[in-house]
């Protein structure tokens, strides 16, 4: 087995830590806690026990807990010192947690080679310039088109925001909707997520949202709802009404995840294609927002456990098993060398995503551990301005005026 | 609560009453062995909760606070802060008119309806059991199905634009005024359920006699309805109002489902508002601090309630 992350000893030393446990001597069971559900959880289990069968000493605890409350109880655990050894984190959580003291940097541990992963997954693991986390996989949202009604229609999919607003307006009307994005509420805010990609590839950011190249990025959102190629529910609709939708025939364009390749693979009849988030114009790069989980390791992991969970982490992140766990969840390997094989098992649709990572940032890159409090703050702003209850001006400013007490200082 | 406690304490004055030479503190002993499941239980389940929120709405309670187990006291700032915050005070209001309107069309529709199941007729009883459904149905289900049907064309929109009411599709849940229109319009038809069992169970209460008599005089119907249902529908009238003010002003998954308290904060209810501040801006003080505020409007119902069963008992 290629394991290209080296797992050194740290350079404390610890004396005395042969990784011995109170039971039997040398043997090690590490307790792992994540918010999966099948079937990716069967996924990590199975990699688990492959693990086990290398690591005769290593056994491995896989808990799991309901991910909607995912994050309080594991503030809870750190209150009540009941940690697990291993701990997933959703990757825009971890300062949170991070800021709270309970997770040790892994350059305490020992060594983890992170020359092998594409350069941009730095953001997702670092905090306060120490590295707290593991990254495997990742995913973002990009560009779905129905392919039958665009060459009915004679389209290309758009690449630029004006071509955006174009196609989608010949693709309206007859109470159809040319596009839909999400700006809900839900998860404290989907609409950065969606949003924020657009903003990003336009110059704009979280550090100052009333930039005119935020409120450019907002206008396109409240152009394509004054057109009438997009509809105002848009702020009550989540991913999954997008994927109803857009199953259904009745939306030809939805800005959504790779994780919906299956449920519309099952779609009898429907042909759909991905491109990247269109830009401004030729000169913008797409960019995405990172996804997924990142695997962290607590402070209060005995020090010997602490180097058994780094070398498992090296080995869940690795080539072979991250483009598995990709494969499996449709998600983008973070090792460079995985990605191409990603591709070519899960599809040229997963491409845009790929192209969109490579230049794919941080939800929390300005705002650090306040990142729920400015989410919905920018959620309100989108919310506001695409009901018309305010015009994009003023619901910037105001966010923007809001965000700045929250922002880290660089 | 209360009336538990009266009724404990009333039938241990009659117990002590009853045998009088008993010595004195094994009466004592008795009369609090009785008494000390309940008041352990009200202490466990009811003071202890209520004293750990008061305590942390009092403390700067944010993710920090929780990993160390408790804020720094900081007195009634969480209080001030989030009554100075504009989304508390719409709160506030909206809470009150969301909780009047649905208390007074569910408890008046649900009259009506009891009224109107008070006759026998083919299928009443069907019928009767159907007016249990939205009672009887999960919140998070009914709500889930009516945000699909408020949406901009959605079935309510489309049912009043072929009757020709309306011209434009209304906005239901993108317009914040619209959206708590759809809000109070759920709430009081998943509120009708109570009331309308109440008052059908109250009227079977009600002697067929005096309703004879009254026919003898040849008093008419709304005559019999001012004069005899009315005034002996009273006690459950009262009863159905509080329960349906203290029940409404709790009400959080209709809200959660159809609109999660937007657009931009445009239906939040302290309910929805209290949650957001813990769960989404993680400040634990702030949402334990609307969470009290909203504890009170219901205290002062609950007491009005106590205040009426007290008088009540006396007459």
């Amino acid at each position: 087995m290629a394991i290209s992350a080296t797992v050194a000893l740290g350079t404390t030393g610890c004396g005395g830590s042969s990784g011995s446990n109170d039971d039997t001597p040398g043997q090690i069971t590490l307790t792992v806690q994540d918010y999966y559900t099948q079937p990716s959880s069967g996924v990590y289990d199975a990699i688990f026990k492959q693990y086990e069968q290398t690591h005769p000493n290593i056994k491995i605890k896989h808990v799991e807990l309901p991910g909607p409350t995912y994050l309080t109880q594991v503030l809870q655990q750190a209150q009540s010192n009941t940690l697990p050894d291993v701990l997933m984190l959703d990757n825009p959580t971890l300062p949170q947690v991070a800021d709270t003291g309970v997770l040790q940097p892994l350059s305490d541990i020992g060594n983890i080679d992170l020359s092998q992963f594409i350069d941009s997954a730095k953001q997702m693991i670092t905090y306060k310039g120490a590295v707290y986390a593991v990254p495997i996989v990742t995913t973002t949202v990009a560009l779905f088109y129905n392919k039958a009604t665009f060459s009915k229609a004679g389209l290309q999919p758009p690449r630029t925001w004006q071509e955006l607003l174009t196609t989608a307006k010949r693709l309206s009307g007859g109470g159809n909707y040319g596009i839909g994005v999400t700006a809900d509420t839900s998860d404290g805010g989907d609409a950065p997520w969606q949003f924020l990609p657009f903003a990003w590839s336009n110059g704009g950011s979280l550090a100052d949202a009333s930039s005119p190249e935020m409120k450019e990025a907002l206008q396109l959102w409240v152009d394509l709802v004054n057109e009438g190629a997009m509809s105002k529910s848009v702020v009550n609709w989540g991913a999954q009404d997008l994927v109803d939708q857009f199953s259904a025939g009745k939306l030809p364009m939805m800005v959504n995840g790779a994780w919906n390749f299956p449920a519309l693979d099952a779609v009898g009849g429907l042909d759909y294609g991905v491109v990247p988030l269109p830009v401004k114009d030729s000169s913008h790069k797409a960019s995405g927002a990172f996804g997924g989980e990142v695997w962290s390791i607590p402070k209060s992991t005995p020090s010997d456990r602490q180097k058994a969970a780094l070398d498992l982490l090296a080995y869940l992140s690795n080539a072979d098993n991250s483009v598995n766990i990709a494969v499996k969840s449709y998600a983008v390997p973070l090792v460079q060398s995985g990605i191409p094989k990603a591709v070519q098992q899960i599809g040229p649709n997963l491409q845009p995503f790929v192209d969109e990572l490579e230049n794919g940032r941080q939800r929390t890159e300005s705002v650090g551990a306040h990142l729920p409090q400015a989410a919905r703050i920018l959620t309100n702003a989108i919310q506001s301005a695409l009901t018309g209850t305010r015009t994009v001006d003023d619901a910037l400013n105001d966010a923007a005026q809001q965000i700045k007490p929250l922002l880290i200082s660089q | 609560m209360s009336t538990a406690t009266e009724v404990v304490t009333r039938r241990s004055a009659e117990s002590t009453g009853r045998a009088p030479r008993r010595p004195v503190a094994r009466r004592r002993l008795v009369s609090a062995a009785f008494v000390a499941p309940l008041v352990v239980f009200l202490l466990v389940f009811f003071a202890y909760p209520l004293g750990l929120g008061i305590a942390m709405s009092l403390q700067d309670f944010d993710v920090a606070a929780l990993v160390r187990g408790f804020g720094d006291f900081v007195g009634l700032a969480n209080y001030v802060d989030v009554l100075k915050s504009p989304v508390t005070q719409a709160a506030v209001v909206r809470t009150v008119i969301f909780t009047v309107l649905s208390v007074v069309f569910s408890v008046g529709i649900g009259l009506a309806i009891a009224l109107y199941f008070n006759r026998r007729f083919p299928l009443s009883r069907f019928l009767r059991a159907l007016i249990l459904l939205p009672w009887l149905l999960p919140t998070i289900a009914s709500g889930t199905l009516f945000k699909i049907m408020f949406a901009d064309d959605g079935l309510v929109n489309k049912v009043l634009a072929t009757l020709g009411i309306i011209q434009q599709p209304v906005p239901w849940l993108t317009d914040p005024t619209a959206a708590m229109a759809a809000l109070i319009l759920v709430n009081i038809w998943a509120g009708i359920s109570f009331p309308a069992v109440a008052f059908y169970t109250g009227l079977q209460d009600i002697p067929r006699d005096l309703y004879n008599a009254a026919a003898v005089d040849g008093a008419g119907r709304w005559r019999v309805f001012r004069s005899i249902t009315f005034p002996l529908l009273r006690p459950v009238t009262m009863i159905v109002l509080v329960y349906g003010i203290i029940y409404t002003l709790k009400v959080f998954d209709i809200v959660y489902v159809m609109t999660g308290g937007g657009p931009a904060d445009g239906t939040q209810l302290l309910s929805t508002w209290a949650y957001t501040e813990s769960f989404t801006n993680y400040s634990f003080g702030g949402g334990a601090a609307v969470s009290n505020i909203l504890l009170a409007f219901s205290l002062v119902a609950a007491s009005f309630y106590i205040w009426l069963q007290r008088r009540s008992a006396r007459v």
